[in-house]
């Protein structure tokens, strides 16, 4: 299946698209062309087509800036070629007028619309040439640019101002845009600048066409040449049978005779004709030249013309075919279209719960000086023996081991038996010995609380987080951990509740 | 068939939102050392193409796990009937308000969520946590155990004989080294646990590889542009008549240096936000890094290529060709030593420009001097700026989102660029498609250099993260 056809609408507008692509975010570009990509049902391999109905969907409904510069630059066209075939009905009149006394002269209409656009022609040729071909014509390239500048085609734009102002915004965004691309769509600007020239010309050769038939028609014309250059008729005649060559086959009556050349030359000077007496000469002779002036605009003036206008055509369309949508910002684009988009963070973002208040934390030496007594309570810690405990303990809080009890086991019976130890309120501070890893839970708070209760208010909770060492003994709690806990046993608000430091190290 | 959701789930602070964050790469999930950090559950769709191909939940973990077995286990009549007094134990206390936790990480398992169930390998087994997973049992929903490890030592075997007991699938994962192979390998456990899940774990992992390879093309595209735009950056400054040149010189040098800096950064940005890193915060040190490194001999020759390279890459001359410094208006060598000296050269051309010497702005015809620095004309410079870029892809794209801490780009002192041990062949064919780049004016022919050096740097970008050395 043929590519669809990409028009210059289409090209503006993903021009125009792109630039307003690029100050968005990846994100929500990515997430606009994969659901596009998704509902366009077209063969991804088919990169071109893709890109247009992606194009059609993204531009929306109503007019886009493309085809708004199209519009533009349509009815610029045409009013060039308007203009072309009043200046050529213009330019074909006046050298056609005929006031009855002198008869009108050959040799401009030749000029004009024969020689002149034959040698515009080879211009155009020139300014076609790619550069390379003119590396060795010296001053080519400039002469090209030139040429280019120069071109009618680029008058289209500016006549385009008759359109409303939007339009012509549209035109000027939509031609800068591509010229910025100018590698990549350079050419495709060119043929299309050149179409609107040959369109132009034609028109003017058609008005002048016309412009010389309505006289041939309407009124009797009297033909005659004349030059100030020295030009023997035999010359002047052999140059006419040269120009006729191409339908001399066909329309004899076409190829002026020498007869003819001779019969009508003409000096202004005394307004006599010279060649045959000194009469006037035959009237019929006189207006045999229009048809070899007719055929001469028709083979040199228009049919060129013509021709170049097609070829600018096919060249245009060819180099809209040509534009391969492969350079960087649509390559992404393409992938943004093929590529699923994958999601995979937080449904909602949370903050996460404020940080616990800073605590200090006590050392041993500050609770128990000089061995006084303490009562443990060894949380979780079912893999230490009770004389383990009692020597870890007793070495690292300073005090002396009154009574272990373990609790915070598997077991919830554990925490109960524990807590039944202390139906008398002690005269010792109680230890509960954590594991300084292990953050304090729900569980663990809860159950302070309700030693509290049964301790009273006043006799001092100590919890006293323990870190075990790669061997068996027990070493100093990691700081961060003691920072936790230490925070979230203030955070308990029982006065008498505090973390104290086994290894008794602070800073 | 419902797309498969998984609960993470787990003691407090074992690293259950860490593994969620590391899987959903997403760097914005609170995971702090205080407990409590995660309060309700969330949820964590991987969806492609708005497609849910499956859901994580973090939830908050087990605060109170042996109290709720225990209450479970007075209720327990047969064992067929153990999820149902799961549920009821949820639904009672959502009257009593207890059990806030444990309520909160039931709720989906009981809605049918597979079990991701999280322990710290790097902490002893205490017989405790068996509260926890007789509870995970007694629900009766597929289950998969994953020892973490947050801490140095190893107690991964006494874990795995008791998760063994619990759990159909055990498996290590380590949640702040989670690469993207290592997140792959976890997804293929996923599949296991039911065999209804599978394709849509299926389609997951395939949706996750065509990712990762668009990631690695994006940023291969990306670090193309940067060296493209470093080369070809100039800076202009005009400079009056007669006056000392040495400040406008010295200030252009800054700016230029600060531009080189600039779409470094900028890169970084891109390749981070491709990742997935949003939050990412490079190391101030990495930034004076930046700072210094480009300009500092030192630096250079530890990444880039030795001179013994150079030569055979042929671009020793260049280099010396490059140092080569003029300022035609001043007729003089400036930047000689101070900036760069010794055999790497000067990091800029400067063009002195007698002919630009007047400049006319908008009709008028100023007097003075036109200064220009850039391009760059140094070939080792393109070097550099690939190795750091690697070194940076490296990093971020084998980073998991789970950790906190700053990116530190500090290459160790004794590498070498990453550069430097291509095989000769390859690197010539870099530095080809460098010299494209360099050379190439016309926009559309410079798009295709830089695609052409993407391609060359997308297989870097794969080997600097498969072959680890
Ligand atoms: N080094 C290291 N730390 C980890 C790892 N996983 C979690 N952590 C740390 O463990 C702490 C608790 O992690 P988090 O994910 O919040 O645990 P959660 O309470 O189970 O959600 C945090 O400080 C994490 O940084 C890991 O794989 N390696
Ligand atoms: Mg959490």
């Amino acid at each position: 299946m043929p590519s669809p056809q990409l028009t210059l609408a289409d090209l503006i507008d993903l021009e125009a698209q792109m630039g307003r692509d690029a100050g968005l975010d990846r994100e929500t570009l990515r997430r606009r062309d994969r659901a596009i990509g998704r509902e366009i049902s077209v063969a991804p391999t088919d990169r071109r087509e893709l890109i247009l109905a992606w194009l059609r969907r993204v531009r929306g409904l109503g007019d886009s800036t493309g085809e708004r510069a199209a519009r533009a630059l349509a009815a610029g066209t045409w009013l060039l070629c308007l203009i072309g075939l009043v200046a050529g009905a213009g330019a074909g009149a006046a050298l056609f007028h005929y006031d009855g006394v002198r008869p009108v002269n050959v040799v401009p209409i030749l000029g004009l619309f024969v020689a002149l656009p034959f040698a515009l022609l080879l211009l155009l040729v020139l300014a076609a040439a790619p550069p390379a071909w003119l590396t060795w014509l010296p001053g080519a390239r400039a002469l090209q640019d030139l040429l280019r500048f120069l071109s009618p085609g680029r008058l289209a734009p500016a006549l385009s101002r008759i359109m409303p102002s939007r339009f012509r915004r549209s035109l000027d965004e939509g031609l800068g845009n591509l010229r910025s691309f100018d590698r990549l769509y350079g050419r495709v600007r060119f043929w299309l600048l050149a179409g609107i020239s040959q369109a132009f010309l034609v028109s003017l050769q058609i008005g002048a066409l016309a412009a010389a038939m309505a006289l041939v028609i309407f009124t009797d014309l009297a033909f005659a040449w004349s030059t100030t250059l020295q030009v023997p008729a035999g010359t002047f005649h052999a140059i006419t049978h040269v120009i006729s060559t191409p339908w001399a086959a066909f329309a004899p009556e076409a190829v002026p005779s020498l007869d003819l050349v001779e019969a009508t030359r003409y000096f202004r000077q005394g307004g006599t004709f010279v060649g045959v007496g000194d009469g006037a000469p035959n009237v019929v002779l006189l207006g045999r030249w229009w048809p070899f002036l007719v055929y001469g605009i028709l083979t040199y003036g228009l049919l060129p013309r013509v021709l170049t206008l097609g070829l600018s055509q096919w060249r245009y369309r060819a180099a809209l075919r040509r534009i391969g949508l492969n350079h960087a910002p649509l390559q992404e684009l393409y992938e943004r279209l093929t590529q699923p988009v994958i999601e995979s963070r937080a449904q909602s973002e949370t903050a996460g719960a404020p940080a616990a208040a800073a605590a200090e934390t006590l050392s041993a030496g500050e609770v128990f000086a000089g061995q006084s007594p303490c009562a443990i309570i060894a949380w979780d810690l079912p893999e230490s023996s009770e004389a383990q405990i009692r020597e870890e303990a007793g070495r690292g809080l300073k005090c002396a081991v009154e009574g272990i009890v373990f609790a915070g086991e598997l077991d919830v019976a554990t925490d109960e038996r524990a807590l039944d130890r202390f139906r008398e309120r002690p005269d010792t501070p109680v230890v509960l010995l954590v594991k300084s890893w292990e953050s304090p839970t729900r569980d663990l708070t809860l159950f302070l609380e309700r030693l509290r209760k049964r301790l009273g208010d006043g006799v001092p909770i100590l919890v006293a987080p323990v870190e075990f060492q790669t061997g068996d003994g027990w070493g100093p709690a990691e700081r961060h951990d003691l920072a936790e806990w230490a925070g979230r046993m203030k955070a308990e608000g029982d006065p008498w509740l505090r973390t104290v430091d086994l290894a008794g190290r602070r800073d | 068939m419902e797309p498969p959701v998984f609960a993470v789930v787990g003691h407090v602070n074992k690293g259950k939102s860490s593994i969620v964050a590391a899987l959903a790469e997403d760097d914005s999930v609170p995971i702090a050392r205080q407990a409590r950090t995660t309060r309700a559950n969330q949820i964590f769709p991987l969806r492609v193409d708005s497609r849910t191909l499956f859901t994580l939940i973090d939830t908050p973990g087990f605060e109170q796990a042996r109290h709720a077995l225990a209450w479970m286990r007075e209720r327990e009549t047969s064992a067929a009937e153990r999820s149902n007094i799961v549920a009821e134990f949820v639904r009672q206390h959502e009257q009593t308000g207890e059990f806030p936790e444990e309520r909160e990480l039931l709720r989906p398992i009981l809605d049918g969520a597979g079990i991701l169930y999280v322990v710290d390998g790097s902490r002893p087994f205490s017989p405790r946590y068996e509260a926890e997973m007789e509870i995970l049992r007694w629900t009766g929903r597929p289950r998969m155990a994953m020892i973490n490890r947050i801490g140095e030592r190893d107690h991964v075997e006494e874990w795995r004989q008791a998760l063994d007991q619990y759990f159909s699938l055990v498996r290590p994962f380590n949640a702040h080294a989670a690469d993207f192979q290592i997140r792959l390998q976890l997804l293929y456990g996923f599949r296991e646990l039911r065999e209804e899940w599978r394709p849509f774990v299926d389609e997951a992992i395939h949706a996750l590889e065509a990712e990762r390879e668009r990631r690695r093309r994006r940023s291969a595209r990306a670090i193309a542009d940067m060296v493209g735009d470093q080369l070809a950056l100039t800076l202009d400054k005009r400079v009056p008549d007669e006056v000392d040149l040495a400040p406008f010189r010295r200030q252009l040098e800054e700016q230029y240096r600060e531009a080189l800096r600039q779409r470094e950064r900028k890169e970084r940005d891109e390749v981070e936000d491709l990742y997935q890193h949003r939050r990412l915060r490079r190391q101030e040190s990495e930034l004076s890094l930046v700072t210094d490194d480009l300009f500092d001999e030192t630096v250079w020759l530890r990444l880039g290529l030795t001179r013994k390279q150079l030569a055979a890459t042929g671009l020793l001359g260049g280099v010396l060709v490059g140092g080569g410094i003029d300022l035609a208006a001043g007729g003089a060598t400036f930047l000689t030593g101070a900036l760069i000296g010794g055999a790497i050269g000067g990091v800029s051309g400067w063009l002195g420009t007698r002919s630009l010497a007047k400049i006319s702005i908008q009709g008028l015809r100023l007097g003075g001097r036109l200064l220009r620095i850039g391009p760059m004309r140094n070939p080792q410079f393109a070097w550099i700026a690939l190795d750091r870029a690697l070194l940076h892809y490296a990093l971020v794209s084998q980073r998991s989102h789970a950790r906190r801490d700053e990116l530190v780009l500090e290459p160790d002192g004794k590498q070498q660029g990453r550069t430097s041990q291509l095989p000769l062949s390859e690197r010539r064919e870099i530095e080809a498609a460098l010299t494209r780049v360099r050379k190439e004016k016309d926009p559309d022919f410079q798009d295709d250099a830089r695609e052409d050096l993407a391609g060359k740097i997308e297989g870097l970008l794969e080997r600097a993260v498969s072959g680890k050395g």
